[in-house]
């Protein structure tokens, strides 16, 4: 089961968030969510977990708590750790959704997995507190990917990071998705986007404006009337590379 | 440490401090005359009516009230994600003090022996009541952490009122001196009206650790993992209005072991909500019962009181805790 939304609307304040947006996740596949601040990509992902009151139907949003969070992992934007916990512990609270279900051990297996995959064993024992804000984006990573959900849905989890974490996290959700998972990633970085993405979504004033490989989201056309820039795309050996130019309305 | 060694530790500690409680009074009894009183003496041994009637329920009371108090303390703070949260900030002992100001003001109490406790918890259960109908539809705590201020405010402001306008001088000193809390006249009647509140509470309190520890990580995190928002807030205030309504009645108003227990523990536990709640429960008696002792000894003739007795220890404590925080993170 992935993530399928059917003429999702969010409405809030008298104000319409997201109008009619119809979806279907597809197992191993990175879906990357893209838009300017304010296109709704928060207000998507929330309301398809049915944390937002919505119109429309998401088949998460249907189910019951305890079974919607073993089916899809959220990584909500806020990076909030309210105590001071250790890595572990906060790593572990992934697994709650599997308690009494998945034997002591498989559980442990599957946080020390996340730990490794996130390069945290070291700082396994270290308060949370402790660490930067890199870490710490880092050590929520690895709590969503201990959760083992075949759907994973992560707002921004790459905002704040340095380059090299940031490919590193790309390059976890890309391994999710090769092993069966369907992921889906909201970035503002178009250029990390466009080289891991396997299709990308562009949402604009709560409305889906492209849907497919990145190259042909990316458009120029679309670029223009979504963000208002121009930018350079091209294939190079490691992969597609888009890097912004300019703006083309300058009063923005 | 760990976190067994925390428990087993603190248990010990409850234990001996509630085998000190037993021995100390202004009835002047030895210690072993105060067990053998205890265990073996018979109905007309003045001793063991003092024993059983008097110190007993007075040592039983202080487990239970401090093990009521700490782990709200610690399930507020829990829940709120905020480390000055307290139990009262729900208005439920506010409340609960208004219902027993109304019974005693009206003569109720004298006539009655139950009519203060009963009043006390049904006070505090009108208050969750209030509360769950007034922020029942966000699912936000921040509506509950202001409903709460209201329902304190105004609970606050009626007693002021009942004291305000009382005819009768007598009753309210009487009022007074019962606000400030204390151990000194439980009786076995009143711990069993309030002790089947007490543990539902904390039952509803435990039951919502797995929650609490998630709730770490924010509300929509929590959301993610599974975690019914509203069903925990329903835990949260049903469990603190029944263990803290129940408080109220047999001990009047007793702060700041709510605020402080957790707090002193939160490190000593690795900062996990769920695994605080025992920790708090076992140190909050300690606490009380460690107060209750330090009540009877500085002046064991005054009838001090332990509201008065435990700020008067505990705050300094608090604010040399907060200076040393202040200090690490400088």
């Amino acid at each position: 089961m992935t993530l399928t939304l059917d003429k999702l609307s969010v409405d809030r304040g008298g104000r319409s968030i997201l109008s009619e947006v119809s979806l279907s996740l597809r197992r191993g596949e990175l879906t990357c969510l893209v838009g300017p601040n304010g296109a709704g990509k928060t207000s998507l992902m929330r309301a398809a977990l049915g944390l937002l009151p919505f119109s429309g139907t998401s088949n998460l949003a249907g189910l019951a708590e305890a079974e919607r969070s073993r089916m899809a992992g959220w990584l909500p934007q806020e990076r909030e750790i309210a105590w001071p916990v250790s890595v572990r512990f906060a790593v572990r609270l992934g697994r709650l959704p599997w308690r009494g279900i998945s034997s002591p051990a498989e559980q442990e297996q599957a946080v020390v997995a996340a730990l490794q995959a996130l390069e945290l064993e070291g700082l396994a024992d270290r308060q949370v507190t402790d660490l930067s804000g890199g870490e710490r984006a880092r050590v929520l990573v690895a709590r969503l990917l201990a959760g083992s959900a075949q759907c994973l849905l992560a707002d921004e989890p790459t905002a704040g990071l340095d380059p090299a974490h940031q490919l590193g996290l790309m390059e976890q959700f890309q391994a999710r998705a090769r092993n069966g998972a369907a992921v889906l990633v909201s970035l503002h970085e178009l250029g990390l986007a466009a080289r891991h993405a396997d299709r990308m979504i562009l949402l604009h004033n709560g409305r889906i404006h492209a849907d497919g490989p990145p190259a042909s989201v990316l458009s120029p056309q679309n670029l223009a009337d979504v963000f208002g820039i121009t930018a350079w795309f091209g294939e190079t050996e490691k992969g597609p590379v888009f890097q912004p130019l300019a703006r083309l309305d300058k009063t923005l | 440490m760990s976190y067994r060694l925390l428990i087993t530790l603190l248990a010990f500690l409850a234990i001996g401090l509630a085998l000190i409680t037993l021995l100390i009074g202004p009835a002047g009894i030895s210690p072993a005359t105060s067990i053998a009183s205890l265990l073996i003496g018979d109905r007309t041994d003045i001793f063991a009516i003092v024993m059983r009637e008097i110190r007993l329920p007075r040592m039983l009371g202080g487990l239970v009230v401090g093990i009521s108090l700490g782990v709200a303390g610690a399930a507020m703070q829990g829940y709120l994600r905020n480390p000055l949260a307290e139990p009262g900030l729900l208005g439920v002992s506010g409340s609960a003090a208004l219902g027993a100001v109304l019974v005693l003001q009206s003569g109720l109490a004298g006539m009655f022996g139950l009519a203060l406790p009963m009043a006390a918890i049904g006070g505090a259960l009108l208050a969750a009541i209030v509360m769950l109908l007034v922020s029942g539809r966000s699912r936000s705590s921040l509506a509950l952490i202001l409903a709460g201020v209201a329902l304190s405010a105004l609970a606050g402001a009626v007693t002021s009122l009942v004291l305000n306008l009382s005819p009768n001088p007598f009753a309210a000193s009487e009022i007074m001196f019962w606000m400030m809390g204390s151990l000194a006249n439980i009786s076995f009647d009143q711990l069993g009206l309030a002790l089947p509140f007490m543990v539902a509470g904390w039952l509803l309190l435990f039951a919502a650790r797995r929650s609490l520890d998630a709730l770490s990580l924010g509300e929509d995190a929590a959301a993610g993992l599974g975690v019914n928002l509203r069903q925990l807030r329903l835990l949260v205030i049903l469990g603190c209005a029944a263990s803290i309504g129940a408080v109220t009645a047999i001990a009047g108003v007793v702060g700041f072991a709510g605020l402080v227990v957790p707090h002193l523990l939160r490190r000593l536990v690795g900062g996990e909500p769920g695994r605080l709640l025992l920790a708090s429960a076992l140190g909050g008696a300690c606490l009380i019962l460690a107060t209750d002792i330090a009540v009877r000894l500085v002046a064991p003739d005054r009838d001090l009181k332990l509201g008065v007795v435990m700020a008067m220890i505990g705050a300094p404590l608090f604010l040399h805790l907060v200076w040393q925080t202040g200090r690490q993170e400088a």
